[in-house]
């Protein structure tokens, strides 16, 4: 200890028992006109301890690992004002705001740390981020102390149980199915499936005798799951109960007088417990073996489904083919579409999901201007493809009526927010081309809806995200 | 049609309102002013470069509203901190939308005088004006309004020289009360007094009140906030600290009772009007920052804004930092900031008087686009605590003060307490709080904070991507 601070913790100690502290002697010549008083002294002691700061932290300091930058552009702090507002926009109407990533990683930009950072590390991003998730994962291990282990398994909570199995699979997948293999059975049934749902991370043959031994689980969720992922692996055509049972839904005629054809049509149902059997066997069966019960190839079930009777069962069927059809099914599945789009807007979104990432700026274009489906129903398509649609397709699409008398009714009246707007609005700010924002925006603003107004916020965003790679 | 025959330069579209318009409720407010009936005196120059207008405002005298069309600058008398305000936007608006409502005609003292500051640095002569003389907004207003009566005036001002001079000896009176209550504090012991910290804080301010003491007592009431922010073991310290700032601000101010920064933080601070008019007041011109912006909701039921700016070089010299503070009641509802963190504007702000000028209102701030330098002329010192020091060398009242600090980071020691590091790991000093573990991941190339003796409370910082606001 110093001098000084000797002096002022004897001070200091006789202040905090109502003491008389008396005038160090070191200090009595700054008293040489007069006697000094109990005040004096505190502005003394007071201006003395400001002076000597002298705290000491305890131990060494640690710092973080550095967040790595990224290849992409930064965001302008204009740009990130127009972020922070999108976001916030997308969220208070409960959308999520990470289609606007994806929509300025299509233009070559990128977050700041403060403004974006992926959820966890399951959360899809585009390529781009790919150092964040990196460092996530590093400071996620490195929060936890040692590295997971079937053994310190119970002493992490879920959340960071799965992110690290997760993690671990991403990493080392023998090492990653090791681990899940290990604990599944110490966790209840939506759990167990969350983890064996990580295994389609890398699946392959490796994985098969611990899909094989889930076979028999309690749960029915897990073994459709691990249905599926056998069926994938091994392109599974014996038709088991499930398939036979929804082959009893279905019927297999011929049409035609001198040039036979098959057709497959859906029987009438009676009652809605048969609607509701008939809706969880299409997402227990595989498709492959649903075509060997009817006694046809993958390739003739799609020929000769009669498309369009009925919606919601149109939709099962395509995300039937999309998730468990051979790459066969699916393109004969697409090539079905080539001509005129026959599917219900829902099931083709179904068949945009799953199509391959060529094709899938064309489909969505189609989706856009073919049908009658609202631009609501493109923010999660979109992606990756944010920013996609042009001002030509946007005007021909049948929701930009809609949106226009939207805007309209809003016209001349005092500021207020009109629903229909608010939502093609937010929509049209992820699937519009950085021009197409701008025309948009123009269209679209009146009295009552200046450019400025929050309703336009995400497109202002995509506006002004006017990157080299910008359609 | 009067006053139109105008350059397209001069022309105004909505598209530029739109652009110009600080957010969209400064916009919606601007929308409902365009009404003929709240405006009169609606006027354009010759050269059709310049309107004007008096827009009434819910004060008893209109606000006096003016633009310049070949910069889109503008200047309003309201107290409104944006900028422009709505009544700006709404005078340019109606010049976008209904030209004609504006006559040609000579320009008037208060615009020419605005004008005349504008061009000041330009070297471009004022226009000619109605009545050729120069004057400050605040004179020009007065002058107009009020017809001088030389005896009224005179009695006025003794009667108002009387009731200073009894103020000052109620104020004295008070001051003399608070030393000694803090030998009373400190004859009961500072463990008791940390003990009853509130309770005893209060009752000494509600006395100060009384004795017109409005700023000692604002201080005194905010106190135990700053001192319950500490660790337990760090408080007598910080309570030793105060009593010494108290004491030697309270006489200080006995011995200087004009001084305007001491009457200030004693009494009460002068009106923006007062400042503006002062011919001594400090003017800086140039290139600032937003280095962050701190709400709080005081003891009083007042909320405090305070807005940091940070200069980043100009014509002139300036201190190297301003704070725009305001206050309304918190019943009033939150409202919406007018600066973004990390923006640049270039201004000309005014300071209030002061040994160490801080607190400034804006004079003006321009639209056009940002020129000059990005780097700061001030130095940042090796010793950060240095400009903590001569702060209080100068002002050993001062409770808190904005620095500068070198490229560095933060950091967590042992007990998890977050502390700033330079890069060179010479300079360690303490944070208030501990920032989010995104900002701890970040190289923090230029940090600007606020140090209170004990902590540093960082307000914003450079990053290689991009700014970091910690008000966040």
């Amino acid at each position: 200890m110093t001098d000084l601070a000797s002096t002022i913790a004897q001070i200091r100690q006789s202040w905090l028992a109502g003491n008389t502290a008396n005038l160090p002697d070191a200090w009595r010549s700054l008293f040489s006109d007069r006697t000094p008083d109990d005040l004096d002294l505190v502005a003394l002691t007071g201006q003395a301890l400001q002076f000597n700061f002298s705290l000491q932290h305890s131990g060494a300091l640690k710092f973080e690992a550095p967040i790595p930058p990224l290849a992409g552009k930064p965001l302008s702090e204009d740009q990130r004002i127009l972020f922070r507002r999108a976001a916030q926009r997308l969220e208070k109407n409960a959308r999520d705001a990470d289609s606007l990533i994806w929509l300025a990683a299509s233009r070559g930009y990128t977050m700041h740390p403060l403004d974006w950072m992926p959820a966890s590390l399951s959360t899809p991003v585009p390529e781009v981020y790919l150092p964040w998730l990196s460092w996530m994962e590093r400071m996620e291990s490195r929060a936890s102390g040692d590295e997971i282990t079937a053994e310190t398994w119970s002493e992490w909570s879920w959340t960071e149980r799965r992110a690290a199995a997760d993690a671990l699979r991403r990493r080392d997948a023998q090492a990653g199915l090791a681990l899940i293999s290990a604990v599944a059975a110490t966790e209840p049934a939506e759990k167990r499936l969350d983890l064996v749902q990580l295994l389609w991370r890398s699946l392959s043959e490796a994985d098969v005798p611990f899909l094989e031994s889930l076979a028999t689980d309690r749960s029915d969720k897990v073994k459709s799951a691990v249905t599926r992922m056998l069926a994938h692996l091994r392109r599974d055509t014996k038709p088991g109960e499930h398939e036979t049972e929804l082959a009893g839904f279905l019927s297999l005629k011929s049409k035609g007088l001198m040039t036979k054809s098959k057709i497959i049509e859906l029987n009438a149902l009676k009652t809605d417990a048969q609607r509701r059997r008939r809706y969880e066997l299409f997402n227990l069966v595989q498709f492959p073996a649903l075509a060997a019960a009817l006694g046809v190839s993958e390739s003739e079930f799609i020929q000769a489904w009669n498309f369009r009777q009925a919606d919601d069962a149109e939709y099962e069927f395509v995300s039937l083919v999309t998730r468990t059809g051979s790459s066969e099914a699916q393109s004969a599945l697409l090539a079905t579409q080539r001509e005129k789009i026959t599917l219900s807007p829902q099931a083709f979104s179904a068949l945009i999901d799953s199509a391959p990432e060529s094709s899938r700026l064309a489909l969505l274009n189609r989706l856009l201007t073919e049908t009658p489906v609202e631009f609501y129903m493109f923010e999660k398509l979109a992606v990756p493809y944010c920013g996609f649609a042009g001002i030509g397709a946007i005007t021909k699409a049948a929701d930009w009526k809609h949106a226009r008398d939207s805007a309209a009714v809003a016209k001349g009246q005092d500021d207020g927010a009109d629903a229909g707007l608010i939502v093609a609005a937010l929509s049209l700010g992820i699937i519009a081309s950085a021009d197409a924002a701008g025309s948009v925006l123009a269209q679209l603003s009146n009295d009552a809806y200046p450019p400025t107004h929050p309703v336009f916020d995400v497109l202002n965003f995509n506006a002004a995200l006017k990157g080299p790679t910008a359609p | 049609m009067p006053g139109l025959s105008k350059t397209s330069i001069m022309s105004l579209t909505r598209a530029q309102l739109e652009a110009m318009a600080p957010d969209q409720a400064a916009l919606t407010a601007a929308g409902k002013l365009l009404k003929p009936s709240n405006w009169s005196g609606l006027g354009i120059d010759a050269e059709a470069s310049l309107i004007w207008g008096e827009c009434q405002g819910s004060g008893a005298n209109p606000y006096r509203v003016m633009a310049d069309l070949s910069d889109l600058g503008s200047k309003c008398t309201c107290p409104s901190r944006k900028f422009p305000c709505k009544h700006c936007l709404a005078l340019m608006w109606m010049k976008a939308d209904t030209a004609d409502r504006f006559t040609t005609a000579p320009v008037p003292d208060w615009v020419a005088e605005w004008l005349s500051r504008r061009r000041k640095t330009s070297g471009a002569a004022p226009p000619k004006t109605q009545g050729g003389a120069s004057a400050s907004l605040a004179e020009s207003a007065a002058a107009e309004v009020v017809e001088i009566d030389p005896e009224a005036e005179a009695k006025k001002a003794a009667a108002a020289e009387k009731r200073a001079a009894k103020t000052g000896e109620t104020v004295a009176a008070a001051t003399e009360e608070l030393e000694a209550w803090i030998a009373d504090q400190l004859r009961l012991g500072l463990n008791s007094f940390l003990g009853d910290l509130h309770p005893r804080c209060r009752k000494i301010a509600s006395r100060l009140v009384d004795g017109k003491a409005a700023s000692l007592a604002s201080r005194l009431d905010e106190l135990p906030a700053r001192v319950l922010a500490l660790p337990v073991d760090e408080r007598p310290d910080a309570v030793i600290a105060e009593f010494s700032k108290l004491i030697l601000l309270v006489r200080a101010w006995r011995a200087s009772p004009e001084d305007a920064s001491l009457r200030r933080d004693v009494v009460t601070s002068e009106t923006r009007e007062a400042v503006l008019s002062s011919p001594d007041a400090l003017r800086a011109r140039g290139l600032w920052r937003v280095a962050g912006e701190r709400i709080q909701t005081r003891r009083d039921g007042l909320v405090s804004h305070a807005t940091w700016l940070e200069y980043r070089g100009g014509a002139q010299t300036s201190p190297p930092f301003a704070l725009l503070l305001d206050f309304y009641p918190a019943s009033a509802g939150k409202r919406s900031s007018a600066f973004t963190g990390g923006e640049s504007m270039n201004a000309e702000l005014v300071f209030y008087p002061s040994r160490t000028p801080l607190r400034a209102v804006i004079w003006e701030r321009q639209n056009a686009p940002i020129t000059g330098s990005t780097e700061s002329p001030h130095d940042v010192a090796a010793d950060p605590l240095s400009t903590w020091r001569t702060q209080l060398s100068q002002s050993p009242w001062t409770l808190e003060a904005p620095m500068r600090l070198h490229r560095g980071r933060i950091g967590l020691d042992a007990a998890g307490k977050a502390w700033w590091q330079s890069e060179t790991g010479a300079c360690h000093l303490p944070l208030s709080t501990v920032p989010e573990r995104r900002v701890l991941a970040l190289q923090l190339n230029h940090l600007a904070g606020l140090w209170n003796g004990a902590r540093l409370s960082p307000l914003g910082a450079e990053t290689g991507m991009g700014w970091v606001n910690f008000d966040d």
